[in-house]
């Protein structure tokens, strides 16, 4: 091998830096092009309606990756959404990071998220604590929506009315937790509500604590009192809720699973009732 | 190049310079040297991705030419050009050598088409989110591989390949 050496000097000649600063950058730029790239997660979701490959994964609103293709699983059952985050927003793959699909909301009580009408839909992410995650379960509601988390009470009633999934739940007007799935009793006399209790909230709720439809107006007209309107909001009025209230002899907290009766209207001395629970 | 450079010292440049030209021609292969964003549907690809595109896009005679243009020629005339340097001292078929060398230069020329092409794209394919071309960065390492084999070969001067009896023995060559 005859690679040239310039022997007459002590040192090599500068010409060999050129390939060694080649060398450097080159290599710096494989290791920061190869192997940071953006990482790469799989979320499945029970249905994919309207996420296409370039959707963004968003994060706070700030775009943090997007969908590079979406394939079905092996059943039929699910589509898995391949996407890649962006190097800085890594983090946000975490075991129990949860991702959700955002849509447009129209009702008649109010609009969300109006932007994805435009723009289309995205899928939100919110970080979660655990060990960095590659495959996900995507959350099929957001999570506010969410049912899985907070104290879980089984609601009777003899109607649904308007209570349907994912109404609010009221103590004082104040939202503090959402209505789950409903169903049939066994039977068949009466409906079963989920009602799902945030779990800062959920010391409120005692086992003798009432609950009642607060959807609609209640209207009282007496001869001498003239007519009394109660509605205890308006959105409530227009989308349907409940709200709850625990006597001031407050009862040991609730199970999760308790059951309780779900009233039509409140009793007069139920919305007085101010009993002193640390709920913190 | 300098007359009042020696011809040991000429090659050593030549070498160096090839060196770095194979040294830029691994990320110029590995990594994406564009990437195109359709209605906000962005794809990355490197030189093969791009041959495997056309290939499967059904155009395979467009898909070879860039094979041979992108991926083989670069290899090529390095290779050539370091059989030939590495061949001096002892060349006992200048000719070949020569016209071989002759090529290489010629077609060195031609060797930035992919970058004026993607320059080309990036600049001419702009609408925003409906559909964009930007460059990756391994159209700058190819860029830099073909400056580096051109410099190179221009750096090298076929005049050596014919001096009979080498003065090579000063340059460590028994």
């Amino acid at each position: 091998m005859d690679t040239p050496e310039v022997k007459h000097s002590r040192w090599p000649s500068p010409i060999w830096l050129v390939p060694l600063v080649s060398l450097l950058v080159a290599g710096w730029l494989l290791y920061d092009q190869l192997l940071q790239r953006d990482v790469q997660i799989e979320i499945t979701f029970e249905n994919g309606s309207g996420i296409k490959p370039g959707v963004d994964l968003r994060y706070r609103g700030v775009p943090v990756g997007s969908v590079d293709e979406i394939v079905l699983s092996d059943d039929l059952k699910q589509v898995s959404v391949h996407a890649s985050l962006n190097r800085d927003a890594e983090k946000l793959a975490r075991e129990k990071s949860r991702f959700w699909i955002v849509e447009p909301e129209l009702g008649i009580a109010g609009a969300r998220n109006l932007d994805t009408l435009v723009s289309g839909k995205y899928i939100a992410v919110e970080p979660g604590e655990g060990e960095p995650e590659k495959e996900f379960e995507g959350l099929e509601t957001p999570p506010e929506q969410q049912p899985n988390l907070g104290l879980k009470v089984t609601l009777v009633a003899d109607h649904l009315g308007s209570l349907k999934k994912g109404r609010k739940i009221y103590y004082r007007d104040l939202q503090v937790g959402t209505i789950g799935e409903s169903e049939l009793s066994q039977d068949g006399r009466f409906v079963e509500i989920q009602a799902i209790i945030e779990p800062k909230y959920a010391r409120l709720v005692r086992s003798n604590t009432r609950f009642w439809n607060s959807s609609g107006l209640t209207v009282d007209i007496g001869l001498f009192k003239g007519a009394e309107v109660q509605a205890s909001s308006l959105e409530n009025l227009l989308r349907g809720g409940i709200s709850f209230a625990t006597p001031p002899e407050a009862g040991p907290l609730a199970k999760a699973g308790e059951r309780f009766d779900l009233y039509k209207q409140p009793e007069d001395d139920w919305r007085e009732w101010a009993p002193i629970m640390k709920w913190k | 190049m300098a007359t009042d450079v020696s011809p040991g010292q000429q090659r050593a440049l030549a070498w160096s310079l090839l060196i770095a030209a194979v040294v830029w021609l691994v990320p110029a292969n590995l990594l994406p040297i564009m990437a195109v964003t359709e209605t906000g549907r962005g794809k990355a690809s490197t030189i093969a991705d791009g041959i495997w595109q056309l290939f499967e896009a059904g155009m395979p005679g467009i898909a070879i030419i860039v094979f041979i243009a992108s991926l083989l020629v670069p290899f090529f005339k390095v290779l050539v050009l370091a059989v030939i340097y590495w061949r001096v001292p002892h060349e006992n078929n200048p000719r070949i050598s020569t016209r071989a060398y002759r090529l290489v230069y010629w077609i060195g020329r031609w060797s930035m088409l992919d970058v004026f092409v993607v320059a080309l794209l990036a600049a001419v394919v702009e609408f925003g989110n409906l559909a964009r071309v930007e460059p990756g960065p391994g159209i700058l390492a190819f860029a830099l591989a073909v400056v580096l084999t051109m410099l190179s070969a221009h750096a090298f001067s076929p005049q050596q390949l014919w001096i009979q009896d080498p003065d090579g023995a000063d340059h460590g060559h028994a």
